[in-house]
């Protein structure tokens, strides 16, 4: 089977906006693509980023706002976002996997996936930790 | 089987203090039982009190942890001796007494949002674990399973109930209906106005009776050593629950009740046959249910993480550290 260069992405997205976080996919996965990477991995959540706030107020006080904007952000698979995901694997002929939030077509709930440039390999978490890793 | 009188208690806890709590529980089963009640139910998460600060605190600062070692410390745990006491007094009193409480496994460190059934023989007869905990409640409890969405006959009608939001679980309700409830218990910490025309749903949906129990609580309820008592409610004194307490009947009419900004003990009396009765205009695990169109499927197997199996011959562990080998036959 061979050898196979595989790259982690360390990066900062753009919160809330998945067209420009996906815009900092394709520059990173061609800069990976160019040393030589065939299988290039994003962190969890990375379009569109971390709900960061989740942590800095009490459940529910009044964060509607946000969760609207985080399901309006959401990748759906087959979406126009998700297709885009897909030609930049394929624009640099790489397994790309990158943690999105993502949503059915029809529903208003989140979940955390990790799918690869193929959404036949799409896998989402079971169980979401009880909000994010506190952070020391 | 005949008609009887229940009873919904609407107090205060002695917050995180699971054996004040628990004497509070047998003092006010007495004078219900006085009162002629054949079944007292009491509030979600009386014993050792609702974690109100869930809907405070932020999720991992300071004050939430010291606040949960607390709240693990006062937990109950089925078999201890406060269940041992809630049971006497069901025991002594010839009542049904239904309870909820912030249980944990004996050798667990996560907490359930429990209603317990303590029946008249003296037995812990039945327990649910609320499935699914809301919002900032799912800081200190775990989810329970299927194995505990059931109903026990008490002689006088088949009980059993759902916590708090559950109550907006469809099919949830529709599992309970389906075990054929009489006595649907709803304890909950919910305020709103739209509580009690849930339960009036619930009444007229299920034709059952629904005896909806909430806790009410004052600042001035705080203990005053609670980790982050200042920080969180500011010294005041109102209403952190004013309570909604009411029993409605099979037809979603308002028994009694609602009670609110004050503690009391509603009655009501209930008939079962009535109930059922009912269901010839409309029964939703029956005749009105369309299974062969509508159809629910729920998995009531035990969860367990791990599972620990034994070679058959071997039945349970030996005692550790094992003594001697037995001398080789021969």
């Amino acid at each position: 089977m061979g050898t196979l260069r595989v790259a982690a992405v360390q990066a900062s997205y753009v919160l809330m906006d998945r067209e420009a976080t996906i815009g900092r996919v394709a520059e990173l996965t061609a800069a990976a693509a160019r040393e030589g990477a065939r299988l290039v991995v994003f962190p969890e959540v990375f379009v569109p980023g971390t709900p960061l706030w989740i942590d800095t107020q009490p459940v529910w006080d009044g964060d509607e706002d946000w969760f609207a904007l985080l399901a309006a952000s959401a990748v759906v698979l087959g979406d126009p976002a998700c297709a885009r995901l897909a030609s930049i694997a394929a624009a640099h002929q790489v397994w790309l996997l990158v943690g999105v939030d993502e949503r059915e077509r029809h529903g208003g709930t989140p979940a955390r996936v990790p799918p690869s440039s193929k959404p036949a390999g799409t896998a989402r978490r079971t169980a979401p930790a009880r909000r994010t890793a506190p952070r020391r | 089987m005949e008609p009887v009188k229940v009873a919904a208690v609407q107090a205060a806890p002695v917050l995180l203090d699971r054996d004040a709590t628990v004497s509070k529980v047998v003092a006010l089963a007495e004078k219900a039982a006085a009162d002629g009640a054949r079944l007292v139910a009491f509030p979600e998460a009386f014993v050792p009190g609702y974690p109100d600060w869930v809907w405070r605190t932020r999720p991992w600062d300071a004050h939430a942890a010291a606040l949960y070692a607390r709240l693990l410390d006062q937990a109950v745990v089925a078999g201890s001796p406060a269940t041992d006491a809630l049971a006497e007094a069901a025991r002594r009193l010839g009542i049904w007494l239904s309870a909820g409480v912030s249980e944990r496994d004996e050798d667990g460190s996560t907490l359930y949002n429990s209603l317990l059934h303590f029946a008249p023989d003296g037995t812990l007869a039945a327990r649910h674990r609320k499935l699914m905990p809301t919002g900032g409640e799912r800081l200190v409890w775990g989810m329970g399973d299927g194995s505990t969405l059931d109903v026990i006959d008490t002689g006088f009608g088949r009980l059993g109930g759902l916590i708090c939001w559950e109550n907006y679980m469809p099919l949830a309700r529709a599992a309970l209906y389906a075990r054929g409830i009489d006595i649907y218990l709803a304890p909950t910490w919910d305020n709103s106005d739209v509580w009690v025309p849930t339960l009036r749903h619930i009444g007229k949906e299920g034709r059952t009776y629904v005896v909806g129990v909430t806790s009410c609580l004052r600042a001035t309820d705080l203990p005053a050593d609670l980790p982050g008592r200042d920080d969180l409610y500011g010294g005041g004194e109102d209403w952190l629950s004013r309570g909604n307490t009411a029993i409605i009947g099979p037809d979603g009419a308002v028994l009694a009740g609602p009670l609110t900004g004050e503690e009391g003990i509603l009655y009501a009396e209930i008939d079962a046959a009535a109930a059922r009765a009912s269901r010839q205009q409309f029964d939703p695990a029956g005749h009105y249910s369309r299974s062969d169109v509508l159809h629910l499927s729920v998995n009531a197997t035990p969860r367990r993480a791990v599972s620990f199996s034994h070679p058959a011959d071997a039945g349970q562990p030996g005692p550790f550290p094992p003594g001697p080998a037995a001398p080789a036959a021969g």
